[in-house]
Protein backbone atom coordinates (compact mmCIF):
# COMPACT_ATOMS: atom_id res chain seq x y z
CA UNK A 1 0.00 0.00 0.00
CA UNK A 2 2.86 2.38 1.29
CA UNK A 3 4.72 1.45 -1.96
CA UNK A 4 1.66 1.87 -4.34
CA UNK A 5 1.12 4.99 -2.86
CA UNK A 6 5.15 6.15 -3.31
CA UNK A 7 4.90 5.14 -6.93
CA UNK A 8 1.56 7.12 -7.60
CA UNK A 9 3.33 10.35 -5.92
CA UNK A 10 6.51 9.63 -7.57
CA UNK A 11 4.11 9.42 -11.31
CA UNK A 12 2.69 12.44 -10.39
CA UNK A 13 5.67 14.22 -9.50
CA UNK A 14 8.14 13.68 -12.43
CA UNK A 15 5.22 14.60 -14.83
CA UNK A 16 4.80 17.76 -13.02
CA UNK A 17 9.04 18.06 -13.59
CA UNK A 18 8.03 17.23 -17.22
CA UNK A 19 5.36 19.78 -18.16
CA UNK A 20 6.67 23.18 -19.40
CA UNK A 21 5.14 25.95 -18.07
CA UNK A 22 6.07 29.37 -19.60
CA UNK A 23 4.91 32.26 -18.71
CA UNK A 24 1.67 33.57 -20.16
CA UNK A 25 -0.15 36.88 -21.86
CA UNK A 26 -3.30 37.99 -22.65
CA UNK A 27 -4.22 37.35 -26.87
CA UNK A 28 -7.32 37.85 -27.99
CA UNK A 29 -7.33 36.90 -31.45
CA UNK A 30 -10.97 38.22 -33.32
CA UNK A 31 -11.61 39.62 -36.91
CA UNK A 32 -14.57 41.46 -38.47
CA UNK A 33 -16.24 38.87 -40.54
CA UNK A 34 -14.42 38.47 -43.80
CA UNK A 35 -16.22 37.59 -47.46
CA UNK A 36 -13.74 35.39 -49.24
CA UNK A 37 -14.39 34.47 -53.21
CA UNK A 38 -14.05 30.68 -53.51
CA UNK A 39 -12.13 29.49 -56.06
CA UNK A 40 -12.47 26.93 -58.68
CA UNK A 41 -10.91 24.21 -56.72
CA UNK A 42 -12.32 25.05 -53.36
CA UNK A 43 -9.78 27.19 -52.07
CA UNK A 44 -9.77 30.93 -50.12
CA UNK A 45 -7.04 33.09 -51.05
CA UNK A 46 -6.80 35.06 -47.55
CA UNK A 47 -4.59 37.96 -49.32
CA UNK A 48 -7.85 38.91 -51.23
CA UNK A 49 -8.87 40.67 -47.53
CA UNK A 50 -5.11 42.37 -46.61
CA UNK A 51 -3.22 42.45 -44.35
CA UNK A 52 -4.17 38.72 -44.32
CA UNK A 53 -2.21 36.17 -46.59
CA UNK A 54 -2.70 32.74 -46.69
CA UNK A 55 -5.20 30.56 -48.71
CA UNK A 56 -7.80 27.73 -46.87
CA UNK A 57 -8.54 24.33 -48.73
CA UNK A 58 -12.26 24.91 -48.07
CA UNK A 59 -13.02 21.36 -50.69
CA UNK A 60 -13.24 19.09 -47.44
CA UNK A 61 -15.86 21.02 -46.18
CA UNK A 62 -17.37 21.83 -49.31
CA UNK A 63 -18.00 18.46 -50.69
CA UNK A 64 -19.23 17.58 -47.02
CA UNK A 65 -22.17 20.25 -47.54
CA UNK A 66 -22.99 18.78 -50.68
CA UNK A 67 -21.92 21.30 -52.20
CA UNK A 68 -19.37 21.08 -55.47
CA UNK A 69 -16.84 24.30 -55.98
CA UNK A 70 -16.08 25.29 -59.27
CA UNK A 71 -18.68 25.43 -62.25
CA UNK A 72 -17.47 28.19 -63.98
CA UNK A 73 -19.25 30.95 -61.32
CA UNK A 74 -17.71 32.14 -58.45
CA UNK A 75 -19.41 32.60 -55.40
CA UNK A 76 -18.20 33.76 -51.71
CA UNK A 77 -18.06 32.62 -48.18
CA UNK A 78 -17.72 34.09 -44.52
CA UNK A 79 -14.91 34.05 -42.78
CA UNK A 80 -14.36 34.96 -38.60
CA UNK A 81 -11.98 34.74 -36.37
CA UNK A 82 -12.92 33.91 -33.01
CA UNK A 83 -10.69 33.12 -29.94
CA UNK A 84 -8.00 32.28 -32.67
CA UNK A 85 -10.14 29.66 -34.33
CA UNK A 86 -11.72 30.18 -37.77
CA UNK A 87 -15.20 30.01 -38.71
CA UNK A 88 -16.64 29.33 -41.99
CA UNK A 89 -20.30 29.76 -43.17
CA UNK A 90 -21.73 30.51 -46.60
CA UNK A 91 -25.39 29.98 -47.95
CA UNK A 92 -27.05 26.83 -48.77
CA UNK A 93 -24.49 25.10 -45.86
CA UNK A 94 -26.49 23.39 -42.93
CA UNK A 95 -23.68 23.94 -40.78
CA UNK A 96 -20.90 26.49 -39.53
CA UNK A 97 -17.70 25.33 -39.68
CA UNK A 98 -14.83 25.54 -37.07
CA UNK A 99 -10.98 25.29 -38.03
CA UNK A 100 -8.49 25.00 -35.57
CA UNK A 101 -5.01 25.54 -36.60
CA UNK A 102 -2.69 24.21 -35.78
CA UNK A 103 0.44 26.28 -34.91
CA UNK A 104 3.73 25.52 -36.98
CA UNK A 105 2.53 23.52 -39.47
CA UNK A 106 0.57 24.33 -42.68
CA UNK A 107 -2.74 21.98 -42.11
CA UNK A 108 -5.92 22.27 -39.44
CA UNK A 109 -8.30 20.51 -37.76
CA UNK A 110 -11.87 21.24 -38.53
CA UNK A 111 -15.26 20.01 -37.55
CA UNK A 112 -18.96 21.05 -38.33
CA UNK A 113 -21.29 22.90 -35.72
CA UNK A 114 -24.79 21.50 -37.32
CA UNK A 115 -27.28 24.54 -37.58
CA UNK A 116 -29.93 22.63 -39.68
CA UNK A 117 -30.37 19.47 -38.18
CA UNK A 118 -33.29 18.52 -39.79
CA UNK A 119 -32.74 16.34 -43.62
CA UNK A 120 -35.79 18.20 -44.59
CA UNK A 121 -35.20 21.73 -43.87
CA UNK A 122 -33.94 24.41 -46.21
CA UNK A 123 -30.20 24.46 -45.70
CA UNK A 124 -29.47 28.33 -44.65
CA UNK A 125 -29.80 31.37 -46.13
CA UNK A 126 -28.55 35.10 -46.09
CA UNK A 127 -26.21 33.54 -43.33
CA UNK A 128 -24.11 36.56 -41.38
CA UNK A 129 -21.18 35.89 -38.82
CA UNK A 130 -20.95 38.79 -36.29
CA UNK A 131 -19.10 38.99 -32.35
CA UNK A 132 -21.88 38.92 -29.72
CA UNK A 133 -21.61 39.34 -26.14
CA UNK A 134 -19.19 41.36 -23.36
CA UNK A 135 -15.88 41.94 -23.56
CA UNK A 136 -15.01 38.98 -21.30
CA UNK A 137 -16.81 36.39 -22.94
CA UNK A 138 -18.19 36.85 -26.36
CA UNK A 139 -19.83 34.50 -28.92
CA UNK A 140 -19.57 34.22 -32.65
CA UNK A 141 -22.84 34.85 -33.19
CA UNK A 142 -24.73 33.42 -36.72
CA UNK A 143 -27.83 35.39 -38.20
CA UNK A 144 -29.88 33.51 -41.24
CA UNK A 145 -32.83 34.37 -42.98
CA UNK A 146 -36.07 32.18 -41.52
CA UNK A 147 -34.34 31.10 -37.70
CA UNK A 148 -33.32 32.47 -35.17
CA UNK A 149 -29.57 33.40 -34.39
CA UNK A 150 -26.84 30.75 -33.52
CA UNK A 151 -24.22 31.54 -30.66
CA UNK A 152 -20.68 30.04 -30.76
CA UNK A 153 -18.77 30.23 -27.69
CA UNK A 154 -15.55 30.42 -26.92
CA UNK A 155 -14.91 26.95 -26.24
CA UNK A 156 -16.91 26.30 -29.66
CA UNK A 157 -20.36 25.01 -28.36
CA UNK A 158 -23.51 26.26 -30.41
CA UNK A 159 -26.20 27.31 -28.36
CA UNK A 160 -29.27 29.84 -28.48
CA UNK A 161 -28.25 32.38 -26.33
CA UNK A 162 -24.89 33.82 -25.87
CA UNK A 163 -23.90 32.98 -22.15
CA UNK B 1 -31.31 11.31 -54.15
CA UNK B 2 -27.84 12.09 -53.28
CA UNK B 3 -27.03 13.75 -56.72
CA UNK B 4 -30.31 15.94 -56.70
CA UNK B 5 -29.48 17.15 -53.51
CA UNK B 6 -25.86 17.94 -54.57
CA UNK B 7 -26.95 19.96 -57.42
CA UNK B 8 -29.62 21.92 -55.58
CA UNK B 9 -27.37 22.23 -52.67
CA UNK B 10 -24.49 23.49 -55.32
CA UNK B 11 -26.99 25.89 -57.59
CA UNK B 12 -28.14 27.59 -53.99
CA UNK B 13 -24.68 27.46 -52.64
CA UNK B 14 -23.18 29.30 -56.48
CA UNK B 15 -26.61 31.39 -56.27
CA UNK B 16 -27.31 32.27 -52.95
CA UNK B 17 -23.93 33.09 -51.57
CA UNK B 18 -23.98 35.74 -54.49
CA UNK B 19 -26.64 37.77 -52.68
CA UNK B 20 -24.66 38.79 -49.64
CA UNK B 21 -24.01 41.93 -51.08
CA UNK B 22 -27.83 42.36 -51.76
CA UNK B 23 -30.61 43.39 -49.48
CA UNK B 24 -30.70 40.78 -46.28
CA UNK B 25 -33.70 39.79 -44.87
CA UNK B 26 -31.59 39.72 -41.40
CA UNK B 27 -31.36 42.74 -39.51
CA UNK B 28 -29.07 45.17 -40.23
CA UNK B 29 -25.77 44.85 -37.63
CA UNK B 30 -22.88 46.56 -36.73
CA UNK B 31 -20.84 45.50 -39.77
CA UNK B 32 -23.41 46.08 -42.12
CA UNK B 33 -23.76 49.78 -41.15
CA UNK B 34 -20.45 50.15 -40.86
CA UNK B 35 -19.70 48.86 -44.39
CA UNK B 36 -23.21 50.91 -45.73
CA UNK B 37 -21.97 54.32 -44.08
CA UNK B 38 -18.58 53.88 -45.67
CA UNK B 39 -20.31 53.39 -49.45
CA UNK B 40 -22.38 56.24 -49.14
CA UNK B 41 -19.64 58.54 -48.06
CA UNK B 42 -17.22 56.99 -50.83
CA UNK B 43 -20.16 57.93 -53.13
CA UNK B 44 -20.89 61.43 -51.50
CA UNK B 45 -24.42 60.60 -49.87
CA UNK B 46 -23.61 62.46 -46.59
CA UNK B 47 -27.47 61.93 -45.51
CA UNK B 48 -27.44 58.58 -45.76
CA UNK B 49 -24.18 58.29 -44.63
CA UNK B 50 -24.81 60.31 -41.72
CA UNK B 51 -28.18 58.21 -41.06
CA UNK B 52 -26.07 55.31 -41.16
CA UNK B 53 -24.26 56.00 -38.63
CA UNK B 54 -26.68 57.29 -36.48
CA UNK B 55 -28.48 53.57 -36.82
CA UNK B 56 -25.01 52.02 -35.47
CA UNK B 57 -24.45 54.43 -32.78
CA UNK B 58 -28.44 53.61 -31.53
CA UNK B 59 -28.13 50.00 -32.16
CA UNK B 60 -24.89 49.85 -30.29
CA UNK B 61 -26.40 51.95 -27.31
CA UNK B 62 -29.63 49.93 -26.80
CA UNK B 63 -27.54 46.37 -27.49
CA UNK B 64 -24.08 46.80 -26.51
CA UNK B 65 -23.67 43.18 -26.86
CA UNK B 66 -23.29 43.66 -30.78
CA UNK B 67 -20.25 45.47 -29.79
CA UNK B 68 -17.95 43.21 -27.36
CA UNK B 69 -15.36 45.50 -26.23
CA UNK B 70 -16.11 48.32 -27.80
CA UNK B 71 -14.52 47.91 -30.90
CA UNK B 72 -17.19 49.83 -33.57
CA UNK B 73 -17.11 52.28 -30.86
CA UNK B 74 -14.02 53.19 -30.43
CA UNK B 75 -12.23 52.38 -33.24
CA UNK B 76 -14.26 52.12 -36.01
CA UNK B 77 -17.20 54.45 -35.66
CA UNK B 78 -14.94 57.78 -34.78
CA UNK B 79 -13.12 57.91 -37.66
CA UNK B 80 -15.81 57.56 -40.50
CA UNK B 81 -17.81 59.68 -38.05
CA UNK B 82 -15.09 62.62 -38.33
CA UNK B 83 -14.85 61.80 -41.85
CA UNK B 84 -18.44 62.31 -42.36
CA UNK B 85 -18.14 65.29 -40.10
CA UNK B 86 -15.37 67.01 -43.07
CA UNK B 87 -17.27 66.33 -45.33
CA UNK B 88 -20.43 68.06 -44.06
CA UNK B 89 -18.25 71.28 -43.12
CA UNK B 90 -16.74 71.76 -46.55
CA UNK B 91 -20.42 70.53 -48.11
CA UNK B 92 -22.02 73.37 -46.45
CA UNK B 93 -19.13 75.92 -46.97
CA UNK B 94 -19.52 75.12 -50.67
CA UNK B 95 -23.10 75.84 -50.42
CA UNK B 96 -22.59 79.26 -48.51
CA UNK B 97 -19.90 79.82 -51.48
CA UNK B 98 -22.27 79.37 -54.25
CA UNK B 99 -25.05 81.64 -52.77
CA UNK B 100 -22.83 84.15 -52.04
CA UNK B 101 -20.95 83.94 -55.56
CA UNK B 102 -24.61 83.95 -57.40
CA UNK B 103 -25.56 87.11 -55.70
CA UNK B 104 -22.19 89.41 -56.25
CA UNK B 105 -22.73 88.42 -59.71
CA UNK B 106 -22.98 91.68 -61.23
CA UNK B 107 -21.96 91.76 -64.96
CA UNK B 108 -20.19 95.20 -66.20
CA UNK B 109 -22.31 98.33 -65.80
CA UNK B 110 -23.12 99.06 -69.39
CA UNK B 111 -24.40 102.18 -69.20
CA UNK B 112 -20.80 103.67 -68.68
CA UNK B 113 -19.30 102.31 -71.41
CA UNK B 114 -21.45 101.12 -74.45
CA UNK B 115 -18.46 99.14 -75.76
CA UNK B 116 -17.95 96.15 -73.65
CA UNK B 117 -19.28 93.90 -75.51
CA UNK B 118 -16.22 91.97 -75.39
CA UNK B 119 -15.96 93.10 -71.62
CA UNK B 120 -18.62 90.78 -71.05
CA UNK B 121 -16.91 88.03 -72.21
CA UNK B 122 -13.85 88.45 -70.64
CA UNK B 123 -15.73 89.34 -67.52
CA UNK B 124 -17.43 86.05 -67.51
CA UNK B 125 -13.87 83.85 -68.36
CA UNK B 126 -12.30 85.70 -65.02
CA UNK B 127 -15.66 85.68 -63.18
CA UNK B 128 -15.53 81.42 -63.59
CA UNK B 129 -11.74 81.34 -63.22
CA UNK B 130 -11.85 83.06 -59.90
CA UNK B 131 -14.80 81.60 -58.77
CA UNK B 132 -13.18 78.08 -59.56
CA UNK B 133 -9.84 79.42 -57.69
CA UNK B 134 -12.14 80.49 -54.72
CA UNK B 135 -13.95 76.71 -54.63
CA UNK B 136 -10.86 74.99 -55.17
CA UNK B 137 -9.29 76.86 -52.40
CA UNK B 138 -11.53 76.15 -49.99
CA UNK B 139 -11.64 72.46 -50.43
CA UNK B 140 -7.56 72.74 -50.54
CA UNK B 141 -7.79 74.24 -46.97
CA UNK B 142 -10.00 71.96 -45.16
CA UNK B 143 -9.65 68.89 -46.96
CA UNK B 144 -6.01 67.38 -46.60
CA UNK B 145 -6.95 63.82 -47.95
CA UNK B 146 -7.06 63.20 -51.66
CA UNK B 147 -9.00 60.54 -50.97
CA UNK B 148 -11.87 62.99 -49.11
CA UNK B 149 -11.44 65.53 -51.46
CA UNK B 150 -12.40 62.84 -54.40
CA UNK B 151 -15.55 61.77 -52.20
CA UNK B 152 -16.52 65.15 -51.91
CA UNK B 153 -16.61 65.63 -55.82
CA UNK B 154 -19.70 63.09 -55.73
CA UNK B 155 -21.70 65.74 -52.66
CA UNK B 156 -24.73 67.54 -53.78
CA UNK B 157 -22.93 70.82 -52.95
CA UNK B 158 -20.18 70.13 -55.24
CA UNK B 159 -21.89 69.51 -58.00
CA UNK B 160 -23.75 72.92 -57.19
CA UNK B 161 -20.52 74.76 -57.50
CA UNK B 162 -19.76 73.05 -60.45
CA UNK B 163 -23.30 74.53 -62.05
CA UNK B 164 -22.31 77.83 -61.19
CA UNK B 165 -19.07 77.64 -62.77
CA UNK B 166 -20.86 75.91 -66.00
CA UNK B 167 -24.03 77.51 -66.54
CA UNK B 168 -25.19 79.78 -63.25
CA UNK B 169 -22.61 82.71 -64.40
CA UNK B 170 -23.37 82.34 -68.35
CA UNK B 171 -27.07 82.50 -67.88
CA UNK B 172 -27.04 85.49 -65.41
CA UNK B 173 -25.25 87.18 -67.86
CA UNK B 174 -27.28 86.38 -70.91
CA UNK B 175 -30.53 86.85 -68.56
CA UNK B 176 -29.46 90.30 -66.88
CA UNK B 177 -26.81 91.71 -69.02
CA UNK B 178 -28.23 90.70 -72.01
CA UNK B 179 -31.55 92.45 -71.11
CA UNK B 180 -30.30 95.34 -69.70
CA UNK B 181 -28.54 95.98 -72.74
CA UNK B 182 -31.28 95.53 -74.74
CA UNK B 183 -33.60 97.69 -72.72
CA UNK B 184 -30.97 100.42 -72.67
CA UNK B 185 -30.65 100.49 -76.05
CA UNK B 186 -34.52 100.03 -77.65
CA UNK B 187 -35.84 103.25 -79.42
CA UNK B 188 -32.26 104.68 -80.21
CA UNK B 189 -32.01 104.50 -84.10
CA UNK B 190 -28.21 105.44 -83.47
CA UNK B 191 -27.39 102.40 -81.65
CA UNK B 192 -29.33 100.20 -84.06
CA UNK B 193 -26.49 97.93 -85.17
CA UNK B 194 -25.18 97.97 -81.24
CA UNK B 195 -28.63 96.21 -80.61
CA UNK B 196 -28.88 94.05 -83.23
CA UNK B 197 -25.26 92.75 -82.08
CA UNK B 198 -26.63 92.56 -78.30
CA UNK B 199 -29.64 90.62 -79.55
CA UNK B 200 -27.02 87.74 -81.92
CA UNK B 201 -24.86 87.93 -78.78
CA UNK B 202 -28.13 87.03 -76.58
CA UNK B 203 -28.96 84.02 -78.34
CA UNK B 204 -25.18 82.84 -78.86
CA UNK B 205 -24.99 82.89 -75.35
CA UNK B 206 -28.09 80.71 -74.97
CA UNK B 207 -27.49 78.63 -78.05
CA UNK B 208 -23.78 78.29 -76.24
CA UNK B 209 -25.21 76.86 -73.22
CA UNK B 210 -28.30 74.80 -74.11
CA UNK B 211 -25.39 73.36 -76.95
CA UNK B 212 -23.01 72.32 -73.72
CA UNK B 213 -26.35 70.99 -71.91
CA UNK B 214 -26.58 68.80 -75.19
CA UNK B 215 -22.41 68.11 -75.31
CA UNK B 216 -22.46 66.82 -71.32
CA UNK B 217 -26.00 64.74 -72.10
CA UNK B 218 -23.90 62.95 -75.30
CA UNK B 219 -21.02 62.93 -72.82
CA UNK B 220 -22.63 60.53 -70.35
CA UNK B 221 -24.24 58.63 -72.99
CA UNK B 222 -20.91 58.21 -74.81
CA UNK B 223 -19.11 57.53 -70.78
CA UNK B 224 -22.03 54.50 -70.41
CA UNK B 225 -21.51 53.30 -73.19
CA UNK B 226 -17.89 53.02 -73.28
CA UNK B 227 -18.34 51.53 -69.95
CA UNK B 228 -20.52 48.98 -70.73
CA UNK B 229 -18.97 47.73 -73.54
CA UNK B 230 -15.31 47.60 -71.41
CA UNK B 231 -17.41 45.97 -68.99
CA UNK B 232 -17.88 43.40 -71.88
CA UNK B 233 -14.63 43.16 -72.59
CA UNK B 234 -13.40 42.74 -69.37
CA UNK B 235 -16.09 40.05 -68.89
CA UNK B 236 -14.40 38.60 -72.09
CA UNK B 237 -10.49 38.61 -71.42
CA UNK B 238 -11.16 36.99 -67.87
CA UNK B 239 -13.22 34.88 -69.22
CA UNK B 240 -16.09 36.41 -66.97
CA UNK B 241 -14.17 36.31 -63.53
CA UNK B 242 -14.22 40.26 -63.68
CA UNK B 243 -18.10 40.61 -63.17
CA UNK B 244 -18.85 39.43 -59.98
CA UNK B 245 -15.91 42.07 -59.22
CA UNK B 246 -16.68 44.95 -60.56
CA UNK B 247 -20.69 44.75 -60.39
CA UNK B 248 -22.51 47.30 -58.10
CA UNK B 249 -19.35 49.80 -58.39
CA UNK B 250 -19.19 52.80 -60.26
CA UNK B 251 -15.86 53.29 -60.47
CA UNK B 252 -14.64 53.26 -64.30
CA UNK B 253 -13.63 49.64 -65.62
CA UNK B 254 -10.21 49.00 -65.44
CA UNK B 255 -9.62 46.40 -68.44
CA UNK B 256 -5.74 46.54 -67.85
CA UNK B 257 -6.00 45.65 -64.41
CA UNK B 258 -8.27 43.14 -64.75
CA UNK B 259 -6.39 41.24 -67.16
CA UNK B 260 -3.17 41.55 -65.31
CA UNK B 261 -5.20 40.15 -62.30
CA UNK B 262 -6.98 37.02 -64.21
CA UNK B 263 -3.49 36.19 -65.08
CA UNK B 264 -2.14 36.85 -61.75
CA UNK B 265 -5.37 34.08 -60.67
CA UNK B 266 -4.25 31.87 -63.40
CA UNK B 267 -0.62 31.60 -62.49
CA UNK B 268 -1.85 31.05 -58.87
CA UNK B 269 -4.02 28.49 -60.10
CA UNK B 270 -1.15 27.28 -62.43
CA UNK B 271 0.93 26.73 -59.53
CA UNK B 272 -1.18 24.79 -56.98
CA UNK B 273 -1.57 22.06 -59.65
CA UNK B 274 0.53 19.58 -59.63
CA UNK B 275 0.03 17.57 -62.74
CA UNK B 276 -2.27 18.24 -66.13
CA UNK B 277 -3.55 15.22 -68.42
CA UNK B 278 -2.53 15.50 -71.94
CA UNK B 279 -5.73 16.89 -72.60
CA UNK B 280 -6.13 19.65 -69.98
CA UNK B 281 -2.41 20.60 -71.49
CA UNK B 282 -4.23 21.08 -74.86
CA UNK B 283 -6.67 23.01 -73.35
CA UNK B 284 -4.19 25.26 -70.95
CA UNK B 285 -2.37 25.56 -74.10
CA UNK B 286 -5.24 26.63 -76.21
CA UNK B 287 -5.55 29.34 -73.67
CA UNK B 288 -2.20 30.64 -73.62
CA UNK B 289 -3.34 31.44 -77.95
CA UNK B 290 -6.41 33.32 -76.74
CA UNK B 291 -4.46 35.32 -74.04
CA UNK B 292 -1.78 36.44 -76.52
CA UNK B 293 -4.60 37.19 -78.47
CA UNK B 294 -6.11 39.16 -75.97
CA UNK B 295 -3.14 40.69 -74.94
CA UNK B 296 -2.37 42.27 -78.49
CA UNK B 297 -5.13 43.28 -79.06
CA UNK B 298 -5.68 45.65 -75.46
CA UNK B 299 -1.97 46.67 -76.00
CA UNK B 300 -2.61 48.07 -79.67
CA UNK B 301 -5.77 49.94 -78.57
CA UNK B 302 -3.90 51.42 -75.72
CA UNK B 303 -6.66 49.41 -73.19
CA UNK B 304 -3.14 48.38 -71.10
CA UNK B 305 0.15 47.53 -70.35
CA UNK B 306 2.07 44.68 -71.83
CA UNK B 307 1.25 41.58 -70.15
CA UNK B 308 3.83 39.62 -72.23
CA UNK B 309 5.70 38.46 -69.47
CA UNK B 310 2.88 37.34 -67.52
CA UNK B 311 1.80 35.30 -70.43
CA UNK B 312 5.43 33.87 -70.83
CA UNK B 313 5.57 32.75 -66.95
CA UNK B 314 2.30 31.43 -67.61
CA UNK B 315 3.25 29.15 -70.68
CA UNK B 316 6.70 28.61 -68.39
CA UNK B 317 4.09 27.02 -66.14
CA UNK B 318 2.13 25.38 -68.32
CA UNK B 319 5.79 23.72 -69.80
CA UNK B 320 6.48 22.57 -66.45
CA UNK B 321 3.63 20.84 -65.41
CA UNK B 322 4.41 16.92 -65.45
CA UNK B 323 1.99 14.94 -67.31
CA UNK B 324 -0.11 12.59 -65.91
CA UNK B 325 -0.19 9.17 -68.60
CA UNK B 326 2.12 7.06 -66.27
CA UNK B 327 0.29 3.84 -67.85
CA UNK B 328 1.45 4.58 -71.40
CA UNK B 329 5.00 5.80 -70.24
CA UNK B 330 4.66 2.41 -68.16
CA UNK B 331 3.72 0.60 -71.39
CA UNK B 332 6.26 1.79 -73.43
CA UNK B 333 9.07 1.06 -70.75
CA UNK B 334 7.93 -2.45 -70.90
CA UNK B 335 9.47 -2.54 -74.00
CA UNK B 336 9.39 -5.71 -76.12
CA UNK B 337 7.43 -7.97 -73.93
CA UNK B 338 4.90 -5.22 -73.98
CA UNK B 339 4.67 -5.43 -77.55
CA UNK B 340 4.33 -9.18 -77.81
CA UNK B 341 1.29 -9.06 -75.61
CA UNK B 342 -0.27 -5.97 -77.32
CA UNK B 343 0.16 -8.57 -80.79
CA UNK B 344 -1.15 -11.63 -79.27
CA UNK B 345 -4.62 -9.75 -77.66
CA UNK B 346 -4.62 -7.93 -81.21
CA UNK B 347 -4.60 -11.96 -82.62
CA UNK B 348 -6.76 -13.32 -80.05
CA UNK B 349 -9.39 -10.20 -80.96
CA UNK B 350 -9.16 -10.68 -84.92
CA UNK B 351 -10.01 -14.20 -84.39
CA UNK B 352 -12.39 -14.25 -82.21
CA UNK B 353 -14.27 -11.66 -84.13
CA UNK B 354 -13.64 -14.15 -87.07
CA UNK B 355 -15.46 -16.68 -85.36
CA UNK B 356 -18.12 -14.30 -84.36
CA UNK B 357 -18.55 -13.41 -88.01
CA UNK B 358 -18.73 -16.97 -89.33
CA UNK B 359 -21.05 -18.05 -86.47
CA UNK B 360 -23.23 -15.43 -87.22
CA UNK B 361 -23.41 -15.91 -91.07
CA UNK B 362 -24.59 -19.40 -90.25
CA UNK B 363 -27.24 -18.19 -88.15
CA UNK B 364 -28.65 -16.26 -90.44
CA UNK B 365 -28.16 -19.02 -93.17
CA UNK B 366 -30.60 -21.72 -91.13
CA UNK B 367 -32.95 -19.51 -90.64
CA UNK B 368 -33.06 -18.16 -93.90
CA UNK B 369 -33.79 -21.52 -95.34
CA UNK B 370 -36.03 -22.61 -92.34
CA UNK B 371 -38.22 -19.37 -92.39
CA UNK B 372 -38.14 -19.14 -96.13
CA UNK B 373 -41.89 -19.11 -97.33
CA UNK B 374 -43.18 -20.19 -100.56
CA UNK B 375 -45.30 -18.73 -102.38
CA UNK B 376 -49.02 -21.27 -103.45
CA UNK B 377 -50.55 -20.00 -106.13
CA UNK B 378 -53.06 -22.37 -107.57
CA UNK B 379 -52.40 -23.41 -111.18
CA UNK B 380 -55.40 -22.43 -113.29
CA UNK B 381 -55.06 -24.62 -116.97
CA UNK B 382 -56.08 -23.11 -119.74
CA UNK B 383 -57.05 -25.54 -123.01
CA UNK B 384 -54.96 -23.64 -125.01
CA UNK B 385 -52.14 -24.24 -122.92
CA UNK B 386 -52.53 -28.38 -123.22
CA UNK B 387 -50.64 -30.02 -125.97
CA UNK B 388 -53.32 -31.67 -128.11
CA UNK B 389 -50.98 -34.75 -128.73
CA UNK B 390 -50.49 -35.38 -124.96
CA UNK B 391 -52.87 -38.26 -123.85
Amino acid sequence: MRISLLLLLGAAGSSCATQSVGPTLTLEQHSLRIPLTLEEDGTVMLAERPPLVGRIDLSPILKAEGAQPGAGTRSTVQLMMHYGRLYVVADAFRAIWEITPQPGTTTASYRPIPVVRDIGQEPMKDVRLSRYGSARSSCLRLDRAGGGPVFITSSGDARDDCP
Amino acid sequence: MIVRRTAVLTGALLLGVTCLRGASQVEADPHELCERAREYLADGELRAAGSALSRLRTLIAKRPDWDPEGVFTNELLPPLQARLNRLQHVARKLDDFTVEALQDLQPPDIKKDISTVRDYTEWATSVIERLRGERDQIIGAELADAEERAFLTHTESYERTERLLEVDVLKRMADTAGDDILGLLAGDPELESVLTRFRQLKRDLMQIVAERDQLETDVKKSHDHNEAVLGVLAAVVTDDSSLKAHEGGRRPVNVAELFARFLDGEMAALRRRSYATPSELDVLRANLDRYRRYNEVLHAAGLGQDQKGKIQALSKAVDGLPVDGRGFTALSAAGPASLVLIGALALATGVLGWLAVERGRRLASLQSSAGRKVAIVPAKVRRADVDSKAV
